[in-house]
């Protein structure tokens, strides 16, 4: 410490002093910038939440009161009531593969983040259903979400980029029962894009859509510039 | 003079922004549309859309997939199945992000008609929507509720549908009596109603010896507010403060060091 405090006092050149502040400004913005990125990184971690629970009580309300007396009704029958969907039946898938970009994995399912954000899956190689859209399969807009990347590289969406019309995707749930789409275009949206209802929004085809990040990294909005959506309808 | 060519670059370039800017209407912002056939009497049918065949052979009891439509006024033609010939025609007018189901209620033969009623696809997080429809001409009003116990909907006539009623997701002992009796229509026990869901149970048939319920079920569909975060900026672009810091300290240091042995 000695030596540093006597060789600073050593050093009287103005050309010295610019070379040591320049230097020393450096470091501080550097180091600065490193810092700064290590406490957001570490606040986003605990920005994501889980699904907020709303449990209300038991409220059944009350169309009308009219109190007309009956005709007559005969015997009261049993009837056991079978649930029908009004369309193609889904599935809640839970593995994706995708030949051509080499792409062969587990899906989760995620919901909503504390900002309203479609949530995304915690393995980066992995991907995530969005648990509140549709089922693969069923009428409407089924999405999932990849990662591009992770901090170490490519993650499993890193060649989404690839896809072209008539590439097939193929999902499966638990009990093994298939879907199958094909690409019938991608789409790149800013990542604020209000056009959510186009990606998630109803249609009577049975469409598959899946989302990853695209475009440079936003250094101000700490996220990439772009999502690069891929639209796929079923074919089986 | 120069101001002025700075000004008008600078102007060119906001609008150029700000038609950037704009926001991109989406394409998607039709009306869903589906057909429920609950006109006892009436043969399969084929539903025509605008002259155009949009369902076929659609028999009594059957409820059709969502079939999408720009919003507007659309002529409905109802045929029977494989037939040229309308037997009934209509028109029903339709909104921009609505769901509908359109119900061919009635006797053929007396007050046949097309009532159509929105479709509301969402529900709050862990609940059951359900809600009851009264589609049965010749059955007189009745209650809706659970077996000896509460209604949950009371005196609905022919032709009506009721809101949605909110419930816990579970399995409910529920019958249909005369309105406002405790005499049973139809005993329902062990309906089961999952979370997320929405049904809508139509009563159906002529008459009360007849009568049936078409318990319909839809998924909750929602959207989020944006899109995922499906990405991290990579360590790489981390790397260069950090390796131009070191190397700062380092010339520093070195620096330093030189100018002390110069010194001496």
């Amino acid at each position: 410490m000695g030596h540093l405090v006597y060789s600073l006092q050593s050093v009287v050149r103005l050309s010295d002093k610019i070379v040591i502040l320049s230097l020393s400004f450096i470091i501080i913005v550097s180091f600065g910038q490193v810092g700064v990125n290590a406490y957001q990184t570490h606040a986003n971690a605990f920005s994501r939440a889980g699904d907020a629970h709303m449990i209300d009580g038991f409220s059944p309300r009350f169309k009308s009161m009219s109190l007309f007396q009956s005709d007559t009704l005969g015997e009261s029958r049993k009837v056991t009531l079978e649930p029908v969907y009004s369309g193609p039946v889904g599935i809640i898938p839970t593995h994706l593969s995708i030949d051509k970009i080499g792409v062969d994995t587990f899906i989760e399912q995620v919901g909503h983040t504390a900002n309203g954000q479609m949530g995304v899956p915690e393995n980066t190689d992995q991907v995530g259903w969005y648990k509140h859209g549709k089922k693969a399969g069923s009428q409407g807009q089924a999405v999932l979400a990849g990662h591009v990347n992770d901090r170490q590289g490519p993650s499993v969406f890193y060649r989404l980029d690839e896809l072209e019309k008539g590439d097939v995707i193929t999902v499966t749930d638990d009990a093994g029962e298939m879907r199958q789409f094909a690409v019938v275009s991608k789409t790149r949206y800013p990542y604020d894009t209000t056009a959510i209802d186009e990606v998630f929004g109803p249609t009577s085809k049975q469409r598959l859509n899946l989302i990853t990040c695209i475009g440079e990294f936003d250094q101000t909005a700490r996220t990439h510039s772009e999502r690069l959506v891929v639209f796929a309808e079923q074919i089986n | 003079m120069k101001k002025m060519k700075g000004l008008v670059v600078l102007s060119l370039v906001v609008l150029l922004m700000s038609l950037l800017q704009l926001p991109v209407f989406a394409s998607g912002h039709n009306a869903m549309v589906r057909v429920l056939h609950a006109s006892p009497d009436a043969p399969a049918v084929d539903v025509y859309v605008n002259g155009e065949v949009a369902v076929e052979n659609a028999s009594f009891k059957d409820i059709t997939g969502y079939l999408e439509l720009e919003a507007g006024s659309y002529q409905i033609a109802i045929h029977a199945a494989g037939s040229d010939e309308a037997v009934y025609e209509q028109e029903v007018a339709v909104e921009a992000d609505t769901h509908y189901t359109v119900a061919a209620v009635g006797l053929l033969e007396d007050g046949f008609r097309l009532e159509a009623f929105a479709d509301d696809l969402t529900v709050d997080e862990g609940k059951s929507n359900i809600r009851v429809g009264h589609l049965s001409p010749g059955s007189p009003a009745v209650d809706v509720g659970l077996i000896g116990g509460d209604s949950l909907v009371e005196g609905a006539e022919f032709f009506a549908v009721t809101d949605y009623l909110t419930l816990d997701p579970g399995t409910y002992d529920l019958e249909i009596r005369a309105a406002g009796t405790t005499d049973q229509v139809l005993d329902l026990s062990g309906t089961t109603l999952e979370a997320n869901k929405i049904y809508s149970a139509y009563a159906v048939g002529a008459d009360p010896s007849s009568l049936d319920i078409v318990l319909v079920v839809d998924d909750a569909a929602q959207a989020p507010e944006a899109m995922p975060q499906t990405g991290f900026e990579t360590t790489t672009s981390m790397m260069m403060p950090l390796l131009v810091g070191l190397l700062s300290v380092g010339a520093l240091g070195l620096f330093i060091t030189k100018r002390r042995a110069i010194k001496r």
